[in-house]
């Protein structure tokens, strides 16, 4: 499980005693963000938290979420040399997060003299680190965001329990102290769009993966009662979480398809709220799961059923209402597809049925390519939208583009850091032009 | 496991091991005494008194410290000597001696003139202790009243005054032994102790509290610990002085045949082994009783016993002074032998820490590689040791010759 409690002051200043200080961390270096963290470590312990703030901010303008929400066992705790010695690693993101909930200095802004506007469609995580990025740098930057919030996935999806509004609102707000404006509910239309090509020096598009991908059966109907989107749900039990939305109504049987993080905080959540039985089906094993560990075991703790090598082949709809779903299994076979195991109905094992009141599917979120469209820049397929891999420049030179919209499903801090480094490109970019 | 005696001998009393507790707040109460003697320990010395016309008024708090909490490496005071008199310390000395007969209680003074010091001394004697400490080195004021020209602000710290004071301990002192309770903040040790023998001093302690200021308080921008906004010079101990205390003993025993009794920084049997090798007779122990307890003492004599046993040894008083000869002036130790830092790989966990400080304080030795694998270049390492001494890992790095 995440760290997901706020350490107490003299907890933290324990913990931030039991760093060795490693030199050339191996948590830095698995830091997608490179935070200095020995070096905010030792500063903190010293008692100079706004100086450990001061190197958190730098390099991860988001602090406060990626202390909470970051896949830290995976990453810099993962990494941490006390592993080595039998020992817990240090509880880098608990730490972080007790920085930034103690850090009050604003941004740094330079002038640089010019006067250069950036418009940055997306308030997620890659469009927040490029905007900042530039803004540090001395850019005018303006935000379109398409939602009413700021944040994006983050402010949508992940559980409040573990990541609450307030903690995206701090470290939002340092952002809008720091001079970026930000256009809620403004979706980027063919009109929209010719008006960013005309009004501003560059574009940064930090869309990330926005549309569910569709999920039809064989029984399937439109508008069934039970039958919803992981993403629309967690957004329903956000809401209910932070007491601005009803309890999300899902019944006793719930069953949950996919493998990855939304899958699991999804049947996490179901469980918490109230559910009594919540069965995760995924088409291959635990090993090829995309989800964290540290989900599983949550979801695992939690009391959440797993069953591998399953799949959904078709469901049964009495009155616009769920009755059961058809779950087929499955069987590794010997080809490999993108570096995992390909997986085949097993037709030895008969399919049988499994009655249920709601099913949720999370089978992973697609680029919404229409925007590429209107600004006329080229895509992968219309799967992702193409860029120069070093400058993240689109085919269309005062246009970039980074994050999950480039790179497929990554973390809070991988696209953060992508749209940091994309901003600097940018940024060099209007300078030389 | 076969059992080893500890007895001790001091100023030629006996002891039931060599462990006393030294004059401090855990000696002030005999109930506390009480407990420590149960506990384990051979000995008190009681917190330092006086005549009973000295009131003591102590200022809280009193204590503070570097680096607080299990790590804390010294522990420091504005103490003073304890507010009870010797009436009330002669009182706790019989309540002592009769439940603890085979204990020894050691009553600590200090007076500030000949008619003082000799009435505490009888005070003491009367009321059935076994030992008399003479407390001339506490930072916080032994000094004599009408003495001019002298060296110092302590007793100790001037040889004549210090013998002269031992003498008059001495002379009224029929009945019990007397030794002297020394400082290491002297221009030169053994002559002070050598004044404490001409004296004619029973025996020698060493030593006491290092003055010191241990640290401001950054919002107030007082002292610590502050009282009210303001603190005064105070008395360090523990962990961070046990170096110097030891070479205190080793100066003494050089100098002297008198025995002596040390204190500074014992945690460990570790360390009372080492206060024995270096020339003390018995140890005494304050700090780390504060510390973490009484029960410490349980510990001090298991590891004691069981390092005696194992190098076969009978009892304490054989390793008295055995590493004085390996104790050399740095002129006469052996040039020439290389050795070289050595990294053991299945024990080193690549944090880089020996790198660093070689790379920054060594003589840039040590090389990092891309997998953080560190190797020692044998033809920069001079085999200085630092490398080893920040390594987290225990016996991860040795120095060895080659």
């Amino acid at each position: 499980m995440r760290n997901s409690s706020m350490l107490k002051r003299s907890d933290a200043l324990v913990e931030a005693r039991r760093c060795l200080g490693c030199f050339e961390s191996p948590c830095t270096q698995a830091c997608p963000a490179h935070v200095d963290i020995p070096g905010f470590i030792k500063r903190l312990r010293e008692d100079n938290i706004e100086g450990a703030g001061d190197i958190i901010y730098v390099s991860c303008p988001l602090s406060y979420v990626c202390g909470l929400a970051c896949p830290t066992p995976d990453l810099c705790e993962g990494a941490c040399t006390l592993n080595k010695l039998g020992q817990t690693p240090i509880r880098i993101g608990a730490l972080q997060a007790y920085v930034a909930n103690n850090y009050e200095f604003p941004e740094n802004i330079n002038d640089n003299g010019k006067r250069k506007a950036v418009a940055v469609i997306g308030a997620g995580p890659s469009g927040l680190g490029c905007a900042i990025q530039l803004r540090r740098m001395g850019f005018e930057v303006e935000v379109f965001e398409k939602s009413n919030s700021i944040g994006g996935l983050v402010d949508r999806v992940i559980p409040s329990h573990r990541l609450p509004s307030s903690v995206i609102i701090r470290d939002v707000n340092r952002l809008k102290e720091a001079g970026i404006k930000f256009h809620l509910r403004v979706e980027i239309d063919e009109e929209n769009a010719k008006i960013l090509l005309d009004d501003f020096d560059a574009i940064f598009i930090g869309t990330g993966l926005s549309s569910d991908k569709e999920y039809w059966v064989e029984g399937m109907e439109n508008g069934v009662e039970g039958i919803l989107s992981a993403l629309d749900y967690l957004e329903h039990a956000r809401k209910y979480e932070e007491g601005v939305a009803d309890l999300p109504q899902l019944g006793n049987q719930v069953i949950v398809i996919g493998g990855g993080n939304v899958a699991l905080d999804a049947a996490i959540l179901a469980k918490r709220l109230g559910s009594e039985q919540v069965i995760v089906l995924y088409r291959r094993s635990k090993d090829e799961m995309p989800g964290w560990e540290s989900e599983y075991l949550e979801a695992a703790s939690l009391g959440v059923e797993f069953r591998w090598l399953s799949s959904v082949n078709a469901v049964t709809i009495e009155k616009k209402k769920l009755q059961s779903v058809t779950v087929q299994r499955m069987k590794f076979t010997e080809s490999q597809k993108g570096g995992r195991r390909w997986v085949e109905p097993d037709l030895e094992v008969p399919i049988y049925q499994f009655p249920c009141d709601s099913l949720i599917y999370a089978l992973g979120q697609e680029l919404d390519s229409a925007i590429a469209d209107y600004l006329g820049i080229k895509t992968l397929d219309k799967q992702k939208i193409q860029v120069d891999p070093s400058s993240f420049q689109t085919s269309v030179p005062k246009i970039f583009a980074a994050g999950e919209a480039v790179s497929g499903g990554s973390t809070i801090v991988n696209s953060m850091s992508q749209g940091m480094i994309a901003g600097r490109s940018i940024g060099r970019w209007l300078l030389e032009g | 496991m076969k059992t080893i005696n500890l007895e001790t001998e001091f100023c030629g009393v006996k002891f039931l091991n060599p462990f006393i507790l030294a004059a401090s707040p855990s000696t002030d109460s005999r109930e506390m005494v009480a407990r420590g003697f149960n506990a384990g320990w051979a000995g008190a010395v009681l917190k330092t008194t006086s005549v009973e016309s000295d009131v003591v008024e102590i200022a809280y708090p009193i204590m503070s410290s570097l680096y607080p909490g299990y790590q804390m490496v010294g522990l420091h005071n504005i103490d003073l000597i304890s507010d009870k008199r010797i009436d009330q310390i002669a009182s706790n000395v019989v309540w002592l001696k009769e439940r603890f007969p085979e204990h020894r209680v050691i009553v600590s003074i200090v007076g500030n003139s000949k008619e003082e010091w000799e009435y505490l001394i009888r005070r003491a004697e009367e009321a059935g202790a076994d030992l008399i400490e003479l407390s001339i080195s506490c930072p916080q004021g032994s000094m004599l009243e009408g003495e001019e020209d002298v060296d110092g602000e302590m007793i100790s710290q001037d040889a004549r005054l210090t013998e002269k004071v031992t003498r008059w301990a001495a002379e009224v002192a029929v009945k019990i032994p007397i030794y002297v309770k020394l400082s290491a903040a002297v221009t030169d040790l053994k002559s002070i102790a050598q004044a404490v023998e001409r004296g004619g001093a029973g025996g020698v302690c060493v030593m006491d509290s290092c003055e010191g200021i241990v640290g401001v308080d950054l919002k107030s921008l007082s002292p610590l610990p502050s009282v009210q906004g303001a603190s005064s010079r105070g008395g360090y101990t523990g962990k961070a002085i046990k170096p110097m205390a030891l070479r205190c003993v080793a100066d003494i025993a050089e100098a002297v045949k008198i025995p002596i009794s040390g204190v500074g920084g014992i945690y460990t049997w570790r360390d009372a082994v080492e206060f024995l090798l270096l020339g003390a007779t018995t140890i005494q122990v304050c700090t780390g009783v504060m510390h973490i307890g009484f029960d410490l003492v349980d510990d001090l004599q298991d590891g004691l016993k069981r390092w005696l046993l194992s190098n076969h040894f009978q009892s304490p008083s054989d390793i008295v002074g055995l590493s004085l000869n390996h104790l050399k002036s740095n002129d006469y130790l052996v040039r020439g032998i290389k050795v070289r830092s050595r990294i053991d790989d299945d024990l080193c966990i690549n944090c880089g820490l020996c790198y660093v400080a070689c790379r920054d304080g060594g003589h840039e030795a040590l090389l990092f590689s891309e997998d953080r694998k560190v190797t020692v270049d044998d033809d920069r390492c001079v085999g200085c040791g630092l490398c080893a001494q920040v390594c987290p890992v225990p016996d991860c790095i040795c120095i060895q010759a080659v």
